[in-house]
């Protein structure tokens, strides 16, 4: 497998944890550098260049709302979850829940069986 | 201009002008909230920390990408019908300039110098038409990709037995396209598997294969045997058909004849259809296509025999005159008749170039 492969892979694996990890955290209201910075802080870490386009999406597909607001003398975009965000967040954790599980389970099992 | 502006036009370059303020607005805050939390810890000059930053946005041709949805001249949508319009559009422009070429093979007086260049210039018009027509294609489905209601085409596509994939996209990605809704499925729309289509028929192919040899026997060794019968008073009478306008033609069936005969065995032979025999029957039917329709053509190939009516001393007037008058009826249903057998080889050949290319 090449590095091209694993970080591909990786990406691909790290794509919904990304999108999971943000909606929960926007059931508080941030701005992208700071919910970057709260993700870091747990151990989820973002590249600015992958937050920002996931959050306009996010909002895009309703899952976000947002408003401008100059705050320490400066513009800035603040999210928050929105009503369908919330339906979708509480129905991604449950699928999470059960993956991680599931997961648990498979790579245990490995070259038991 | 600083190093940020100057970072934040590139990414605008690449940004559809709609998007361009509300996203560079939002990267710059991003950006200077980054390097202010950066420069608090370090003793670094501004400008580096700035470098720094921007170094881990990385390229601003890829960050503006991030934003913009996949786009497709031809998106996974359309791909199928796409990929089936372009295999039958090529199917038949192979065989129409197959046809072609042989019509000008079997022209009067054609050179071997001359055949040769007609094969060249048909092998030569082959790719610049095929890409021609890969070009309108594309155009036309590039259209339908950006206007056409995801529904409409799903549906005509469907209508007409093609297979439409349905792309659901990710969660988090921006819907590359609109989303279709997930119609209830049942095994029963399963299409029903055709039975093995390389089975051969060997009764066919004997009977074809025996007609070969009967007709090439006849056209060459009987050929007395072609007249216009009649029966006048209670007497049967014939009078020869006179055939030089078709003998040009009999070098072209001659070898007609020999090759699908060979061809045939080989089928026999082989028990099965394969492609490089479907290929050649393919092509055999393009010759004889084109023989057909130069015969129609040609209102010479066949005619009574030379010095009619003087040459037959003792023929009777009545019978004269009933020859002169139902002779060019004959011609003309001989004519119309090998029209229709050409049209409806051509129809058949057609379908059978469109199925092997498509794989249907």
């Amino acid at each position: 497998m090449t590095d091209t492969d694993k970080t591909s892979l990786g990406l691909e694996l790290r794509r919904g944890a990304i999108v999971l990890g943000s909606l929960s955290r926007l059931q508080e209201e941030h701005y992208g550098y700071s919910l970057r910075e709260e993700l870091a802080a747990m151990g989820l870490e973002v590249k600015e260049g992958t937050l920002y386009p996931l959050l306009r999406r996010l909002e895009s597909q309703g899952l976000l709302q947002s408003r401008w607001e100059v705050g320490e003398g400066r513009p800035r975009r603040y999210y928050r979850i929105s009503p369908r965000g919330k339906r979708v967040l509480e129905a991604m954790t449950v699928e999470w829940n059960a993956l991680v599980g599931a997961m648990t389970r498979v790579l245990e099992d490995r070259g038991t069986s | 201009m600083s190093l940020i502006d100057r970072y934040l036009k590139e990414v605008e370059r690449h940004l559809p002008r709609a998007m361009r303020g509300d996203v560079t607005r939002e990267l710059r805050s991003g950006i200077e909230d980054a390097v202010d939390s950066r420069t608090g810890d370090t003793t670094q000059p501004r400008e580096d920390v700035v470098a720094a930053v921007l170094t881990e946005y990385g390229d601003p041709a890829k960050i503006a990408r991030s934003y913009l949805p996949d786009r497709y001249l031809v998106g996974p949508r359309y791909y199928d019908a796409f990929l089936t319009t372009t295999k039958i559009t090529l199917a038949v422009l192979a065989v129409l300039i197959g046809m072609g070429v042989v019509a000008r093979l079997v022209a009067d007086g054609t050179t071997a110098k001359e055949a040769l260049f007609v094969l060249v210039e048909a092998f030569g018009r082959f790719p610049g038409s095929a890409v021609t027509f890969l070009g309108i294609i594309v155009v036309v489905f590039a259209v339908i990709e950006r206007v056409a209601e995801p529904g409409l085409v799903r549906d005509f596509a469907r209508q007409h037995g093609m297979r439409v994939e349905v792309h659901v996209p990710q969660l988090g990605r921006e819907p590359t396209v609109p989303v279709e809704s997930d119609e209830p499925w049942s095994p029963q729309s399963l299409p029903r598997v055709e039975e093995d289509r390389d089975r051969i028929n060997r009764i066919s192919l004997t009977v074809d294969a025996c007609a070969y040899v009967g007709l090439f026997v006849l056209f060459n060794f009987f050929r007395d045997l072609f007249r216009v019968v009649g029966q006048t008073n209670g007497e049967w009478w014939s009078i020869p058909i006179d055939l030089t306008g078709f003998e040009p033609y009999l070098w072209w069936l001659n070898i007609w004849f020999v090759v699908s005969l060979v061809t045939t065995v080989m089928i026999l032979r082989d028990g099965r259809w394969f492609l490089r025999t479907r290929l050649l029957k393919i092509a055999l039917t393009v010759v004889l296509i084109a023989l057909l329709f130069r015969l129609v053509r040609d209102p010479g190939v066949v005619a009574l025999p030379p010095g009619w009516p003087d040459a037959f001393p003792g023929v009777d007037p009545g019978l004269v005159e009933m020859t002169d008058t139902v002779f060019p009826i004959m011609v003309v249903l001989l004519r119309v008749g090998t029209a229709v057998a050409a049209v409806i080889l051509v129809i058949d050949t057609v379908t059978r170039a469109v199925r092997l290319a498509t794989g249907r």
